[in-house]
């Protein structure tokens, strides 16, 4: 059984602009195969059409055309029956009760998916020692910084132990420490058999997170394949970072954009697809007496970006 | 979980919106104070009313008072305990479903039951009282108002469903859906003898305000078991296509992007 199966899955909202009705595809036709135990990265700039895929895996909506399984249910038809095998994380959206303790919700949550009280108590003991929570159970949630919140929202989401986790923006507005924890933690229920399926505009949570990753552009499915893939397929960029003895004039090399430039040190961007590596590095080594030199990918974020804008081209 | 467990579960989850609505002890207090003193001041209006007046179309200062106890106990039950029901065209507009959607529990009595309106728990306040106080209660009285509160919160609620579903359909049903509630609220709060011709024909059929202010008289003054079993019908049949309009309503539900939290 696929943790996660659709076919053609279509979602159209009907707008009215004045007098007039426009339909807007969100979701075209897409089609996609999560295995049980997977981790992937849901990416896409905004209007991609990530949050209503999930919305529909997780049966909040309804699709317009297309067939979707999680689990092997139907989740529009049995959303309540599948929501006790799923957790999900809306970064936008917080299930904590925003005047109440956090303990609080985790235990009414605890009600809600039916676990027994002492279970509830068991779960709430290891995740708030996990996520370092323990001072902060009695807190009201209105008083907890934002990273701190969110560390309960993850934490809420686990209670149950879900096979299958949505992460919607998980780590949106997080400093850099708590960043770290959240990840590690998705991390961790994913070593423990659950599948992740993650969207974010964060390249470090895709990297960190992520093995595979599916990128949605206006509704369409448009790449598929290894996160190590991503950088190499999307961007046909190498950067070049050099290290001089002596002080450095940034050079003329029709095709290689000059990036950066210090006293001794410059960094380059070029396209494999005009260019070679052993090209332009050759003509630098020529050029420079070299202390240091080194080829790189772009990083992923800028991968990102450069889907985001339209930059990059389509293989 | 046992059956009795997973019933228990909703008036712990109204228990859970009671307390953090009264996170702050004296704003809750004193907006639950406020309410009961604005009804009283109505109250007061009619008792100065009938001092000159004494009887309105057969109607007795006791009919008024009996009017408020009803009104006032079964919109405090449906506006004040199922605090999430007149906000529900703003929860749907502003995707604010999402939550109640994702977790394994029906979720209409879920967001019901997830926030009190404060100031409309005044109300279950003011309305016993008055009854207890003001209404010579015996024991068949007493069943009788109870009986009177149940078909008046079940006509608030169906009515109140069914506009505030209308933001699936229409988008921006919140201020229609307001305005509306106010009018049927109004209405439900004067004596049924002074409307008549279109407007009785409105309160019975789209503004069913006038099931209301015939309460008084036909359930707790006079029974009138013809009038009980229809509006009991009314109330059936109104909550049949309340449930309805929002189960309909659901599948077209859009979700949106809004920065929420549960308050």
């Amino acid at each position: 059984m696929l943790a996660v199966q659709t076919e053609r899955l279509s979602k159209v909202f009907e707008r009215r602009e004045g007098k007039r009705r426009t339909s807007h595809v969100a979701v075209d036709a897409v089609d996609l195969a999560v295995d049980l135990g997977e981790a992937i990265a849901f990416i896409g700039p905004n209007g991609a059409g990530k949050s209503t895929t999930i919305k529909m895996l997780t049966g909040i909506l309804h699709p317009s055309s297309g067939e979707a399984r999680v689990l092997g249910l139907v989740p529009w038809q049995s959303r309540t029956r599948l929501a006790h095998e799923i957790g999900t994380v809306f970064g936008q959206r917080s299930q904590l009760w925003f005047h109440l303790p956090a303990g609080d919700t985790l235990r009414l949550l605890g009600a809600i998916y039916e676990l027994p009280p002492a279970l509830v108590r068991q779960r709430t003991g290891e995740l708030v020692e996990r996520f370092a929570l323990g001072d902060l159970l009695a807190v009201p949630v209105r008083k907890l910084s934002l990273g701190q919140r969110m560390r309960f929202e993850i934490a809420a989401s686990l209670l149950h132990r879900p096979k299958v986790l949505f992460l919607d923006e998980p780590t949106v507005g997080l400093d850099v420490i708590a960043k770290a924890e959240v990840r590690e933690v998705i991390r961790e229920a994913n070593q423990g058999g659950a599948t992740v399926f993650l969207t974010s505009h964060d390249a470090g949570d895709i990297e960190s997170i992520a093995r595979r990753a599916i990128v949605i552009d206006r509704g369409r499915i448009v790449f598929d394949d290894k996160v190590s893939n991503l950088r190499r397929q999307w961007l046909t960029e190498k950067v070049v970072e050099l290290r001089s003895e002596e002080e450095v004039e940034p050079p003329e090399i029709p095709g290689v954009l000059v990036e950066k430039v210090s006293r001794y040190g410059l960094r380059l961007r070029f396209s494999t697809q005009e260019l070679q590596v052993r090209q332009v590095v050759g003509l630098l080594l020529e050029r420079y007496p070299v202390h240091d030199i080194t080829i790189s990918d772009p990083p992923l974020e800028s991968v990102i970006a450069a889907i985001y804008q339209g930059e990059a081209a389509l293989r | 979980m046992s059956r009795a467990d997973r019933l228990l579960f909703w008036p712990r989850l109204l228990f859970g919106a009671l307390r953090a609505q009264a996170a702050y002890r004296g704003a809750f207090w004193l907006s639950i104070g406020a309410m009961v003193l604005n009804d009283g001041v109505w109250l007061v209006f009619w008792w100065l009313y009938f001092s000159r007046f004494p009887v309105v179309h057969g109607w007795h200062l006791t009919d008024v008072a009996a009017l408020w106890a009803i009104g006032a106990t079964a919109i405090g039950l449906t506006h004040g305990l199922l605090g999430n029901l007149p906000r529900l065209a703003q929860l749907i507009m502003q995707g604010e479903l999402d939550v109640y959607l994702s977790l394994p529990k029906s979720a209409l009595p879920h967001l019901l039951l997830s926030r009190v309106h404060v100031a409309n728990l005044g109300d279950v306040l003011f309305g016993p009282a008055v009854f207890l106080l003001l209404l010579h209660p015996t024991l068949v009285r007493t069943a009788l108002f109870l009986l009177a509160v149940v078909l008046a919160a079940a006509i608030f609620f169906g009515f109140t469903l069914v506009l505030q579903s209308l933001a699936f359909f229409l988008g921006r049903a919140d201020l229609l859906a307001e305005q509306v509630s106010i009018s049927m609220i109004t209405f439900s709060t004067y004596p049924s003898p002074i409307f008549q011709g279109a407007l009785r024909l409105l309160l019975f059929t789209l503004l069913p305000a006038g099931f209301i202010d015939v309460m008084p008289v036909s359930v707790l003054r006079a029974p009138d078991p013809s009038f009980i079993a229809e509006a009991a019908g009314f109330a059936v049949l109104l909550n049949l296509v309340a449930l309805f309009t929002w189960r309909t309503g659901l599948r077209r539900y859009e979700s949106g992007n809004l920065f929420q939290a549960r308050m």
